[in-house]
């Protein structure tokens, strides 16, 4: 497909080489000739330098002609001029950044009226991926699927936990809920696992199953712990807002620290039930006086990874707190969680899970629909959601034990109705099915490409 | 620099280059030269052979750097140039391989000089060879195989070492894409060319030679006497037209095509090259109009002549070196601009001499208005004081090669406008020079030293320096730092 992808900062940049891998035309557009120089020296992709709300710019870099138009420049007003003149100018889907909670309240209002196909928040989608790890302590990660009805959470096996070295089958018989481990990554290795796979410590497991199974098995294998009452933030900044927002609404206790005067005032305006304090939150005797020792959960969202990776080193040597923290750059990520940093998110990463689980979708050909898909550890695992809308040859009324699958695959669950299967080798996919499937190494669109 | 991927991606373009071996030897088949047939196939296979186990051995690490982009397209050209004289020599066509490696390396940097001194009494099949050399050439080795290979990301640093110009201009946003195009266009354009040949009573066999050899803007002729052979205003209204077409930048072409027409019409270096061209042909159209007595032929001699040097192809219909010194003069200073960035001509290129033009001009008027602010623009578009940099860097190392060849070259003990024009003519991928080396001589007199001195400046010209300087760098060679 072609896509324009305008506005080429650290989401746009990425965004271009997440699409690039998937193998679409990349266009990008910028006013910045230095940004530019630096994707056009590693990205196969065109470079158009300009006003990328001009249409004379559009033109030049071929919006009448493309797919999909992304905007994601910083400024919210020149998204939206940007994809209302792409719109005009014949780009079928145009996609955009919105992130001022002022507008994208409001978006809806508009969003058909310009024919809008996805507005994306990456601080409201963090915020969102930051709370519902708080709300399953215990996880480093918890994506959903099926609107909700089914987890896929991450977490790490240490020797407090007990269970290991324990082999799958084992693991499935003793532990009486069903769920089941979809990928797991070893030191640097990432790995799909069969029955007889074995367990050990410091493994990293991705597992697929209900929330109340989820609890169950954690409770079981002492994995559990206790619910998490209240939250520390350093940093008030959008991601800051929208979580304290949805943390306060289901009655946690929020602190928010904040180093600027205004914007302090600003959240105390927005947030009147959130203690907001206005102070450097990266001065750790502040942070010790504020009862970082006393909190369940502290997030550390300043707008620098270092801030963020220093504050959070600090708050697990010294309290039992449940530790988030906010990482943008990529590079960061894999030293970070090498020094125990586990629990990251990365809004960079959220974003273009998102918007590339939408680009696929599109896919004309496809016999299913892409309702959402996730990178697992790191990236080089892919979780989909496919509904299945017609009848897939091989694939549909077949047991899962006589399909002939591509390797590194694993079929994980099977959202049906208000069900949801935890499948075995007998299992059969049917038609109107969701089937949630753990690849690694492939990148698929369409539920066929998964046989061999 | 990770040689292995080096090696990997070389022992693969030289697999594709084998393929190219094929082609003469059908054509032998065709015209009955049965040895010359053996030597290509013998030599296809062999250049297969050695290079298949190499390409089989699959580079741990497959990310490319600039290094290696740069590595690969400097040794790539020198592996074409040597492969390609294998033919040459093993046929006994040419019996010193100095002699052979200045042929191809000729004929690959679309230079088109010889030291032949009797082409017509080459079999038929080598003569395509030499054409097809000049073809290939024209549009890129590399741009050929990214075209052919598998899509690799990489690509992009091997279309940059290898396109020529201060800046790549991508057609599409995919490189592989970009290069099925820019074959696509040449080849139809080519065809063309061809097919107007053929309307011109040409020869087959010489119109697909002819015509290859204009789009490379290579000026490999088949006959001694050039195109001057056919004596026909209409087959060189033909080839002029052919080399004035592929001398323009190929993106216009494709602006073209998809009728973004605006984009043409801003295009000042168009313009520039349209302007110098008819400004030369008027000035030695009048300047050589005693020698011819009519304005028709002074104008078709000057115009064939100043199109051919200032594309780089270096075709001949008239020894100018028996034009007076002001045409000479000016025909070198053409030499010196070259084509189009973007095309498949050699030399400085138009669009390089319009940046530091104007940013000379830009220098003087700051000394009259010390505070002014001013930007040098191309297109409607700033030019950042770093791309006018790079243009005045590489001004200087042109000019260091041209001087250091030169020295190289006087050795031979020849008069210097001969040793100058040789090395003008190598270096800016043109053909003919003046004196000894003008568009009647050839260069077999030159000793082997200075033999592959030129065709060593033929091959930096064509890549535009820079990658070979590169491989001169030591810490491009170590594994570590």
């Amino acid at each position: 497909m072609k896509v324009v992808v305008i506005g080429n900062g650290k989401i746009g940049s990425s965004l271009s080489s997440a699409l690039v891998s998937e193998g679409h035309d990349v266009t990008i557009v910028d006013n910045n000739e230095a940004k530019l120089n630096r994707s056009k020296n590693t990205l196969d992709v065109m470079c158009i330098e300009g006003n990328g709300a001009t249409s004379e710019t559009q033109l030049e870099a071929s919006v009448d002609k493309s797919q999909i138009v992304i905007s994601v420049t910083p400024y919210d007003e020149l998204n939206i001029l940007s994809c209302l003149i792409a719109k005009r100018l014949g780009a079928e889907k145009t996609i955009l950044r919105v992130r001022m909670p002022e507008y994208f309240k409001q978006m809806h209002l508009i969003k058909e009226e310009l024919g809008l196909s996805m507005v994306i928040n990456p601080e409201l989608i963090t915020a969102s991926e930051i709370f519902r790890v708080l709300t399953l302590p215990a996880a480093v990660k918890v994506e959903v699927f099926g609107k909700g009805r089914l987890e896929l959470i991450e977490f790490k096996v240490t020797d407090k936990t007990g269970i290991a070295p324990v082999n799958l089958h084992n693991l499935y018989k003793k532990v009486k809920t069903k769920f089941l481990v979809c990928a797991v990554q070893r030191d640097k290795e990432v790995l799909i696992p069969t029955g007889d796979f074995i367990i050990r410590n410091n493994d990293r497991l991705s597992i697929a199953a209900t929330h109340k199974s989820i609890e169950k098995f954690f409770r079981s294998s002492g994995l559990m712990k206790d619910k998490v009452k209240s939250v520390m933030i350093a940093g008030g900044g959008m991601i800051g807002y929208y979580l304290a927002s949805q943390l306060l609404a289901v009655g946690m206790r929020v602190k928010i620290i904040e180093k600027d005067e205004d914007r302090s005032l600003e959240i105390a305006r927005l947030l009147p039930k959130a203690i907001v304090i206005c102070g450097d939150g990266t001065d750790q005797a502040l942070l010790l006086e504020e009862g970082i020792m006393s909190v369940d959960a502290f997030v550390a969202l300043t707008g620098i990874d270092e801030e963020n990776i220093i504050l959070s080193l600090f708050a697990k040597e010294n309290t039992n707190a449940k530790v988030v923290t906010k990482i943008n750059r990529d590079n960061y990520i894999n030293i970070a969680s090498q020094i125990g940093i586990d629990c990251i998110v990365s809004p960079k990463s959220l974003v273009v899970s998102n918007v590339i689980s939408y680009v696929r979708s599109l896919d004309n050909a496809a016999d299913s629909e892409i309702e959402s898909l996730y990178h697992l550890v790191g990236g080089e695992v892919e979780a989909i959601e496919f509904k299945v809308k017609e009848n897939v040859e091989n694939v549909v009324g077949i047991p899962l034990k006589d399909m002939k699958l591509k390797g590194n695959i694993l079929i994980s669950a099977i959202i049906r109705k208000r069900e949801i299967i935890i499948p075995d080798g007998n299992t059969e996919i049917e038609l109107g099915d969701s089937v949630v499937i753990v690849a690694k190494e492939h990148r698929f669109s369409k539920l066929k490409d998964i046989l061999a | 620099m990770n040689k292995s991927l080096v090696f990997h991606y070389l022992s693969k373009a030289m697999l594709l280059g084998s393929a190219l071996f094929f082609i003469p030897a059908i054509v032998a088949i065709g015209y009955g030269e049965y040895d010359c047939m053996k030597i290509f196939i013998a030599v296809g296979v062999g250049v297969a052979l050695l290079f298949l186990p190499i390409s089989l051995i699959k580079p741990k690490n497959k990310k490319m750097y600039a290094r290696e982009g740069l590595a690969i397209t400097a040794m790539i050209w020198i592996l074409f140039s040597l492969a390609g004289a294998l033919p040459f020599f093993f046929s006994g066509c040419i019996k010193n391989f100095a002699d052979a490696f200045f042929e191809t390396s000729s004929g690959f940097t679309t230079t088109g000089c010889t030291i032949l001194s009797d082409v017509e009494a080459l079999p038929k099949s080598m003569l395509l060879w030499r054409s097809l050399t000049n073809w290939i050439g024209g549009m890129g080795v590399l741009v050929f195989a990214i075209a052919i290979l598998p899509s690799s990301a990489d690509s992009l640093y091997l279309m940059q070492a290898e396109c020529p110009g201060p800046d790549v201009n991508k057609l599409v946003p995919k490189g592989k894409k970009t290069a099925v195009y820019l074959y696509i266009m040449y080849t139809v354009i080519t065809v063309l060319v061809f097919v107007f040949l053929l309307f011109g009573k040409m020869p087959v066999f010489d119109s697909v030679c002819c015509a290859m050899s204009t789009a490379a803007t290579g000026g490999f002729s088949i006959k001694n006497a050039g195109v001057g052979f056919y004596n026909s205003p209409y087959i060189e209204g033909v080839v002029t037209v052919g080399m004035f077409l592929f001398g323009i930048n190929f993106s216009l072409y494709y602006l073209m095509i998809i009728r973004r027409f605006k984009e043409i019409k801003r295009n000042s270096e168009l313009k520039a090259y349209i302007g110098i061209i008819v400004f030369a042909v008027i000035i030695i159209t009048i300047n050589i109009l005693p020698q011819y007595g009519s304005v028709k032929s002074a104008f078709r001699y000057s115009s064939f002549q100043v199109v051919s040097i200032m594309t780089s192809t270096g075709f001949g219909t008239a020894d100018f070196c028996k034009w007076p010194a002001f045409s000479q003069t000016l025909l070198l200073l053409l030499m010196f601009i070259g084509a189009s960035s973007g095309s498949t001509g050699g030399g400085f290129k138009v669009s390089r001499f319009l940046i530091l033009l104007k940013s000379a001009s830009l220098s003087i008027r700051r000394l009259i208005h010390p505070n002014s602010v001013n930007v040098v623009k191309i297109d409607g578009k700033v030019i950042d004081s770093d791309s006018v940099h790079s243009v005045m860097r590489y001004l200087i190392i042109y000019l260091a090669l041209a001087a250091a060849s030169v020295l190289f070259i006087s050795i031979d003990n020849v008069d210097f406008g001969t040793s100058f024009s040789s090395v003008l003519t190598c270096l800016n991928n043109i053909g003919p020079g003046i004196n000894k080396v003008g568009p009647t001589e050839n260069f077999g007199f030159y000793s082997d030293f200075a033999k592959v001195v030129l065709s060593l400046d033929m091959l930096l010209g064509r890549l535009e320096c820079l990658p070979f300087l590169v491989m001169l760098s030591p810490s491009v060679w170590r594994n570590k730092f």
